[in-house]
């Protein structure tokens, strides 16, 4: 019988495959890591970066919530590379091999890279506006649908953890993974903790030896290493189960009531569900500019934006919209983008006593004269139901 | 298998490939939809019928309205149609000013002199500026008018290098290459002349037979012209009567190959992965 944990990764892993490869979705607009790298641009700007929006914002709230709730569950239960490493180390137990374990100090060495990774990540992404991660991320090497944005490194680093989950349980996890970094120092104070009744223990150290995280679990009586992922192997592991279970998933404080895994997996569904109803209920958009004071009588004109699809083409946009020749939107203005995959959104709020939407249509669908590189500029947005040529087609 | 047999399979397979090859073989002899329309919209651009032009490009665009280079151009048109209304119709504005300039330029680039002439005597007479006078010089030397623009930059030439190029041009152009040396003294570059400026110049530079600095000049001019613009600009290069006389050099074919230093700004695109303001997008 397949534990809850087991049927959450699963589950989760057939969404976020269907997600992107079935209803071709775009992963990455809900990647959490978005979350962290766009964070300053959002907060400072008021724009998000590069492809990142506001769902990534939320996706890493609800990662936030659930670290204080339930630890580093999110990595153990939905994270995709985390199911990966760990079925293909499943994987390789049952073809007889013996997972390596790595000796204490050079584990702590390792461990480091993912911090001095993150350093460099997010200086980089904010020095340069743009998502450097991705070149280099497994789990969009795994879910960019194999798009141009994926360089070789990322194939690299992706290979390279499904081949060393061979030997090593979670390598990427462990060593390298940048969210990890981000959430281990909030992680340590997370409510649910793996505890150990030390009067029942045996002593056998089967839970240490089954922690893929490579915890020592069986030297103290709570483990409040920041790396736990609750995943509650050493609690499986474990062979004293009569009565009172010697090693549990409790809650921290003097209570410590139990907590099963079948609910840190429906904690986990809710907040996820709570990030995704939320970014329903508060679209934000991830673009924003405006000019001058509207007046009360303000039009807002609502347009569904074929090539809309990232930052670089919300800029573009508004270049079109603040062009300054015959076609001028004169007058102040307001624009939300909402950039999405193929076709995004945008509200334009304008004063209806100073221009008009046949001239805003115009404005962002006509070549423009572009005088930094001395040529005509051709407009690369499709606006839905309007055809400036009258040709018909799409 | 007998050899009936044999031979009715052969047979088969050769019909088999016959018909699925003749459609083949067909498509691709026979033109493109809307292709004698575009062809026919260029002619008449060439000739300056700008309107009538149109109409070929709009129709090449609705007989295949997946070509984006139908669609384009007819967007282009529609886009030039637009201004010449705004520009004939309105008065003296910023906005007049900024229409007039994009009209002059793509008649510049589309090598239409008798239109950019037109227009920019209308916008010289309304601007009576140096930059209206910039127009009207490059629209006479892009006419071949060179008479009247010696007449237009005996006042102007002063005024800017590359003022003073044209008029140098125009002299040299004149058969009065003394003339043309001394008034082209004045058409020093700075350090941080512009690429249209660098252009000028290094044709000035090739009609005096100054080939050497001709050269340079158009290295540095493709250096400074964003990528985007590259093509246009190379083709000026390859058109332009007053560079004929490099064309023959083995280093004007490794000028044409410079590539351009210019860090563009972000003005968008569907991937980071070929832009070319990676880095710097959300500046």
């Amino acid at each position: 019988m397949p534990t809850p944990r087991r049927l959450f990764q699963l589950g989760f892993l057939v969404l976020i495959l269907v997600g992107v490869f079935v209803v071709e979705g775009n992963a990455e607009r809900w990647c959490p890591f978005g979350g962290v790298e766009t964070m300053y641009a959002w907060f400072i700007g008021g724009n998000s970066l590069c492809a990142t929006g506001i769902t990534n914002l939320f996706a890493f709230g609800a990662i936030l919530l659930s670290l204080v709730l339930l630890r580093r569950a999110f990595c153990s239960h939905a994270c995709p590379i985390g199911t990966v490493s760990e079925w293909t180390n499943d994987l390789a137990r049952r073809w007889g091999w013996k997972p390596k374990r790595v000796p204490r100090g050079l584990d702590a060495v390792l461990s480091l890279l993912k911090y001095a990774g993150l350093v460099v990540i997010v200086w980089l992404t904010w020095v340069a506006a743009e998502l450097i991660f991705r070149g280099f991320c497994p789990a969009y090497a795994l879910l960019g649908r194999h798009g141009e944005d994926i360089t070789m490194w990322a194939y690299v680093v992706g290979g390279g953890t499904v081949l060393l989950s061979l030997f090593v349980t979670l390598p990427f996890c462990r060593w390298l993974c940048p969210l990890a970094a981000v959430m281990n120092p909030i992680s340590r104070f997370g409510l649910v903790r793996v505890t150990r009744d030390e009067s029942s223990c045996v002593s056998c150290g089967k839970c240490a030896r089954a922690c893929p995280m490579g915890i020592p679990v069986d030297e103290a009586p709570v483990v409040t290493q920041a790396r736990c992922t609750a995943c509650g192997t050493c609690v499986d592991a474990c062979p004293t189960h009569a009565g009172q279970p010697t090693l549990a998933l409790r809650t921290a404080g003097r209570r410590r009531r139990l907590v099963p895994s079948a609910v840190v997996a429906g904690v986990l569904l809710l907040l996820f569900a709570g990030a995704v109803l939320g970014s329903m209920l508060l679209p934000i958009p991830s673009f924003r500019w405006s000019r001058g004071e509207l007046p009360e009588n303000a039009t807002v004109l609502e347009l569904s934006v074929g090539d809309l699809n990232c930052r670089g083409r919300a800029t573009m946009f508004r270049y079109f919209l603040t062009r300054d020749d015959d076609l001028e939107v004169v007058g102040p203005l307001r624009l939300h983008a909402w950039p999405a995959p193929d076709r995004g959104r945008v509200e334009i709020s304008y004063d209806p006593d100073l221009t008009d939407p046949e001239t805003i249509h115009m404005a962002l669908t006509m070549p423009y004269y572009d005088y930094d590189i001395g040529m005509m500029r051709m407009s690369p947005f499709g606006i839905e139901g309007y055809d400036p040529l009258g040709l018909g087609g799409d | 298998m007998s050899p009936m047999k044999r031979l009715s399979s052969a047979a088969s397979i050769v019909a088999l490939v016959l018909v699925v090859a003749a459609p083949v073989a067909r498509a691709e002899g026979a033109p493109a939809p809307g292709a004698a329309h575009y062809a026919q919209g260029e002619a008449l651009l060439k000739q300056g019928q700008v309107d009538e032009a149109a109409k070929f490009f709009l129709a090449a665009a609705r007989a295949a309205p997946k070509n984006q280079a139908y669609v384009q151009r007819a967007l282009v048109l529609r886009r030039i149609q637009g201004l010449r209304r705004f520009v004939a119709k309105n008065e003296l504005s910023k906005r007049w000013v900024t229409s007039a300039r994009s009209l002059h330029l793509f008649y510049v680039q589309s090598g239409l002199g008798p239109l950019a002439v037109e227009l920019d005597t209308v916008a010289h007479q309304r601007m009576q500026n140096a930059t209206s006078a910039t127009w009207l010089a490059e629209a006479y030397l892009e006419a071949g008018q060179n008479v009247e623009a010696t007449n237009l930059l005996a006042t102007y030439s002063g005024q800017s290098p590359r003022l003073a190029a044209y008029h140098a041009l125009a002299l040299a152009r004149l058969g009065r290459p003394e003339d043309a040396r001394r008034v082209g003294q004045r058409a020093v570059v700075a350090e941080d002349a512009d690429p249209a400026t660098l252009f000028d110049v290094a044709r000035l530079s090739a009609a005096l037979g100054e080939n050497e600095k001709a050269l340079a000049l158009l290295r540095t001019s493709f250096e400074r012209t964003p990528a985007a613009a590259l093509p246009l600009a190379k083709g000026r290069a390859r058109a332009s009567s007053d560079l004929a006389s490099l064309a023959a050099l083995p280093s004007f074919a490794e000028v044409l190959r410079t590539q351009s230093k210019v860090k563009q700004t972000c003005r968008g695109g569907s991937s980071c992965s070929s832009c070319p303001n990676r880095g710097g997008c959300g500046k």
